[in-house]
């Protein structure tokens, strides 16, 4: 779509201002309903809109993004502007800057048009733990769109926005790509600068793009990433356009399926057949398919369920009433300023994986967890290590099943980290993952969608893009 | 079986600063044991000599110069801004002693 968009724009058959009011239109038609949106910014879009409008009138050489309009989970700092990461906490809180991703896409010219809801703090799969609102899965909105990133996979699905950013820390983005039927790109850890995204779990945490095509994320990965001074984790890179690598030509690549997970109990078995449909797929495309053996995978979810509360626990000590929160009238020692403000303003998810995290790395247990699961970390890795030798890239399903009801999962957590356990894998190992739709399913008459998921080695993202457009674009045919 | 007593998860909700009502507290004890019970599947992996992983790709150190920085006046304020309580410039905070 974005080079459709950039075209027309170019040939100037439609302005810039044009499509950012057909995406503000397109908001008020549904976002009533469907509610993946936090915040709006038209006037600044608009203005922003016609700017570049002007450049491309001159004749200027443009970048693809430019005057196509946006949106970002409202986890990143855009400056001067509220960013609430789904948090009461931060209700009021101004970002004093804004996050590299943000000032690379204004550079390249991309329109933001507002921000989405989340799952508070990106902790959850549903984005049914935001503190504001219940975001609704276009395909029926009886249902959860995923999460964290719900708001981001919504406003893509439910066709207000050509694309958007999420982040990914155990699947955000890929999860609820799949469970709205769009693309969802989480890149290698590194590859995109993180500063200005609101931590999660820093060894984990990544940005990437949501959006309608293989190559639409392939265009928007090209503008995010690469090395920025800011994040001392961000990698290097050589300013590949990643757009350039899609020739359609999979032919003797080797695609390994994980055994393991295509017989998982907790797959859906409807699921189970389309993902052997896309495999048929793969392989009419000239693919080679080998079936592989990891079984360390399946302790990846209890090593995440360490890591993850470990890293929050540090991460929102931040949220402390000083710096973060609002005046607590009540609190008469800074003690009680601090618990004041977090026990009023952070949601039982939060809370949960706070304690837990304190727990895990407190005194006499540190070894016991956050030390045993950074090792048994170091296996997983290797073990994908292994399995990169034998093939190219990892494909399976995405989720373990379709979108769910709301409520449905909110009230056992251990049930709801267990949707995450094909997604969660790529963080722990680090390798860049992908989710893109590959069939639908039917669940009491309404149709929906499934996603494939494809994992390739650390910094193969042109690899991994290749083989997944080449697929969508057989199956389109 | 992991079940953590009353006085452990009031420890870990002082440390945390979070204050909880007799129900949350009860709640949560239930819900993080069964989780601690859950992650003690990790110990059926030796990880005896392993060396556990400090950044996922490999990068070893990331350096930059050790300059300050100290900001514009528009910086300085936007970042108070956010401050819940300020006094002549400063942040303002309650009694930390007693």
């Amino acid at each position: 779509m974005i080079r459709k968009l950039h075209n027309a724009l170019k040939n100037r058959e439609i302005t810039s201002a044009e499509l950012v009011k057909k995406a503000f239109d397109d908001i008020a038609e549904k976002d009533g309903e469907i509610q993946a949106f936090l915040s709006l910014r038209k006037e600044k879009a608009l203005q922003r809109a016609q700017e570049i409008d002007e450049q491309f009138e001159k004749g200027r050489e443009m970048n693809m993004l430019a005057g196509i309009p946006y949106a970002t989970k409202d986890n990143m700092c855009v400056r001067g502007e509220r960013v609430t990461a789904g948090s009461k906490m931060l209700e009021k809180y101004i970002a004093p800057y804004s996050a590299t991703v943000i000032e690379r896409l204004e550079a390249s010219g991309a329109v933001l048009v507002g921000k989405t809801n989340m799952d508070e703090f990106a902790m959850g799969s549903s984005t049914e733990k935001s503190a504001y609102q219940k975001t609704k899965n276009p395909h029926d909105t009886e249902r959860v769109p995923g999460g964290s990133s719900g708001g981001s996979a919504a406003s893509v699905a439910g066709g207000m926005v050509p694309w958007s950013l999420g982040s990914d820390t155990g699947g955000s983005i890929r999860q609820p790509a799949s469970l709205c039927g769009v693309v969802g790109l989480k890149p290698t850890y590194g590859r995109v600068s993180r500063w200005g995204l609101l931590a999660m779990a820093s060894s984990l945490d990544q940005i990437g793009p949501f959006a309608t095509s293989v190559e639409d994320v392939a265009c928007i990965l090209s503008e995010i990433a690469g090395e920025d001074s800011n994040d001392a984790t961000s990698a290097q890179s050589s300013g590949k356009h990643y757009q350039n690598f899609l020739t359609g030509d999979i032919k003797g690549k080797k695609i390994g399926i994980i055994q393991e997970w295509i017989d998982h109990k907790g797959l859906d078995p409807e699921i189970r057949n389309v993902v052997e449909k896309a495999i048929e797929s793969f392989k009419k495309l000239g693919a080679e398919i080998e079936y592989v053996s990891m079984p360390t995978l399946e302790y990846a979810i209890p090593a995440y369920y360490i890591i993850v509360p470990s890293e929050v626990s540090s991460n929102m000590a931040r949220y402390d009433g000083i710096r973060f929160g609002s005046v607590t009238p009540d609190a008469k020692t800074i003690l009680e300023t601090y618990t004041k403000t977090r026990s009023q303003n952070l949601g039982s998810e939060v809370k949960r994986r706070i304690m837990l995290g304190t727990y895990t790395l407190s005194a006499g247990y540190y070894d016991a967890y956050y030390k045993k699961a950074q090792k048994v970390r170091a296996l997983i890795r290797k073990e994908f290590e292994r399995a990169f030798v034998q093939v190219d890239f990892l494909f399976g399903p995405t989720s373990p099943e379709v979108a769910f009801r709301f409520g449905e999962k909110s009230k056992d957590p251990l049930s709801m980290y267990l949707s995450d356990i094909y997604t969660v894998t790529a963080n722990i190992a680090g390798v860049p993952a992908i989710s893109f739709p590959i069939g639908t399913i039917q669940k009491d008459g309404v149709s929906l969608p499934v996603g494939g998921q494809l994992m390739a080695k650390w910094f193969d993202e042109e690899g991994m893009l290749c083989a997944s457009d080449a697929y969508e674009k057989s199956v389109s045919l | 079986m992991v079940m953590l007593s009353s006085e452990e998860i009031k420890h870990v909700a002082h440390l945390s600063r979070i204050e909880l009502s007799p129900q949350e507290e009860e709640m949560y004890r239930e819900e993080m044991s069964a989780i601690l019970e859950y992650v003690q599947k990790l110990d059926e992996l030796d990880t005896d000599g392993v060396e556990p992983i400090g950044h996922i790709t490999g990068m070893i150190n990331s350096y930059r110069e050790d300059v300050s920085y100290d900001g514009s006046v528009e910086e300085k304020e936007a970042l108070m801004s956010n401050v819940p309580e300020v006094k002549n410039k400063w942040v303002r905070v309650k009694k930390v002693l007693g």
